[in-house]
């Protein structure tokens, strides 16, 4: 189970580097989604199927659909970084590289263990509809009335007179 | 897993997608004659008896031709669209109950999957009509990307009458729960909003917008030929598949019936789901594309988040 997480966890981080050299935009909101399938495994792999599920539905159904129509409505373009990769840039960034797994080394030796377990938590469906309507009622319904203020507004924006 | 269990379970696989596929190659058949005996003609007849073997010859004729891919094309996403299209559209026959005992798989959040793989479903269309380097493919392709966003929250919302109704996310436990009354009674609003959200999410007639012939040549697919439009072709065949069995199972009692055994019964809600598809198809005109939009918006999600109300008042009293 270990190696499947560490597989899948490189796999993560190769879609995330994809998401930032990306040269075209369409490629990079592709890896995204990529990304996020691989978060929801993650889910899976934790054993919340419905986590996972809505990951995906919220992520990959809702978000990246609306990234790719902003990207197709602004135009396809590929962009050109505006820096080059040289020798001496390219050795540059190696070594920070070691530098910060050095650092994230040491603190991972040092606090990591100071952090405290997540306590128990029932992830699925009916769990969290109890977690959502008993014990965190005022931040999920504070959450919402956030949300419906930003659709509202987005109407008023893109509403010429209202 | 004992070596014996993996077998069984590819067996089990092989049946549903090779069941699947055949069907998916004879509703193209099905489709053609229906509407011939709609409009008094005779439909496919040469090949083979009744025209029998017509998906065949379809189905050779589109192997041997020339796979065209244009210039300019994003060949990556050219090629992975179809692909996209026509594995999602298998996939929910993971967790379809065929029988009591005849399911590959029972996840206990399984409507959830459902709606993740139509979210993951846009984005074969998208990818094919933004990667073919056309103006109609790309206006298909963004039409079938608002299409199917501004539906799918009246089809999950019709999803959730059902949810809280019979208590449950997994498909086969709202199959038994059925076994007195079916969902489409006491979940008829509900019924009516997930029919129309599945006719436009499935792009039929009188939803069509995304290929609509007469302004957008074929709409996503324009540019594709041979076996990659064969998949998308197959792919909507296999989305209406898919589509007729969860309403079969969501609202019609799944494989429950009397004397006849599960399967048979499946089989036949399935296809009279099918033929009603088809029967709309040729029935209705297209709508205009701002009609389609609100409809959705207006009338559906409304409809469903009344029937949702309803049948929160209906579980606590009844």
């Amino acid at each position: 189970m270990k190696t499947v997480f560490y597989i899948n966890a490189l796999f993560s981080l190769i879609f995330a580097l994809g998401v930032i050299f990306g040269k075209n935009p369409l490629r990079s909101a592709l890896s995204l989604l990529l990304f996020f399938l691989t978060i929801a495994l993650d889910f899976f792999f934790a054993g919340s199927e419905y986590l996972g599920f809505v990951q995906i539905i919220v992520y990959a159904g809702g978000i990246i659909v609306m990234i790719a129509f902003v990207i197709i409505l602004l135009g396809l373009k590929k962009e050109s970084p505006d820096y080059d990769i040289t020798v001496r840039s390219f050795t540059g960034i190696i070594l920070l590289g070691f530098f910060a797994l050095g650092v994230l080394y040491g603190l991972a030796k040092s606090v990591l263990h100071l952090i405290p377990k997540a306590p128990y938590f029932d992830t699925s469906a009916a769990g969290i509809g109890d977690a959502l309507f008993s014990k965190y009622l005022l931040p999920f319904e504070v959450a919402s009335i956030l949300l419906l203020v930003g659709v509202v507004l987005a109407f008023i924006f893109a509403k010429k007179e209202v | 897993m004992a070596l014996k269990d993996v077998l069984i379970l590819v067996v089990k696989i092989s049946i549903v997608i090779g069941g699947m596929l055949g069907v998916v190659a004879y509703l193209t058949l099905m489709e053609r004659k229906v509407v011939a005996y709609i409009q008094e003609r005779l439909g496919p007849n040469r090949v083979g008896p009744w025209g029998l073997l017509q998906p065949i010859a379809d189905g050779i004729k589109l192997f041997f031709k020339e796979d065209v891919i244009p210039a300019h094309v994003d060949k990556l996403l050219y090629i992975i669209a179809p692909a996209i299209t026509m594995t999602m559209a298998v996939m929910p026959f993971v967790i379809i109950p065929f029988s009591k005992s005849f399911f590959l798989s029972d996840i206990n959040v399984g409507i959830l999957l459902l709606l993740a793989i139509s979210g993951i479903n846009t984005y074969g269309v998208l990818l094919a009509g933004i990667s073919s380097n056309s103006k109609y493919s790309m206006i298909g392709g963004l039409r079938v990307a608002s299409q199917l966003i501004s539906y799918e929250v009246a089809l999950s919302l019709a999803f959730v009458g059902v949810v809280l109704w019979n208590g449950s996310m997994s498909l086969v436990k709202i199959t038994e729960a059925q076994h007195v009354v079916w969902n489409i009674i006491p979940q008829f609003i509900g019924f009516i909003v997930f029919f129309i959200a599945a006719l436009a999410e499935l792009n039929r007639i009188p939803f069509d917008l995304p290929e609509a012939e007469a302004e957008l040549v074929a709409g996503y697919h324009t540019e594709y030929s041979s076996m990659k439009f064969a998949l998308f072709y197959l792919g909507e065949y296999a989305n209406l598949t898919a589509m007729s069995a969860i309403i079969t199972t969501l609202y019609l009692g799944g494989w429950q019936g009397p004397w006849l055994p599960g399967f048979v019964w499946f089989a036949i809600k399935t296809f009279v789901v099918l033929f009603v598809f088809m029967w709309i198809r040729w029935t209705y005109p297209r709508f205009r594309f701002d009609q389609l939009i609100s409809v959705g918006w207006k009338v559906l999600i409304p409809l469903a988040l009344l029937n949702i109300a309803l049948t929160a008042i209906l579980r606590i009293y009844i």
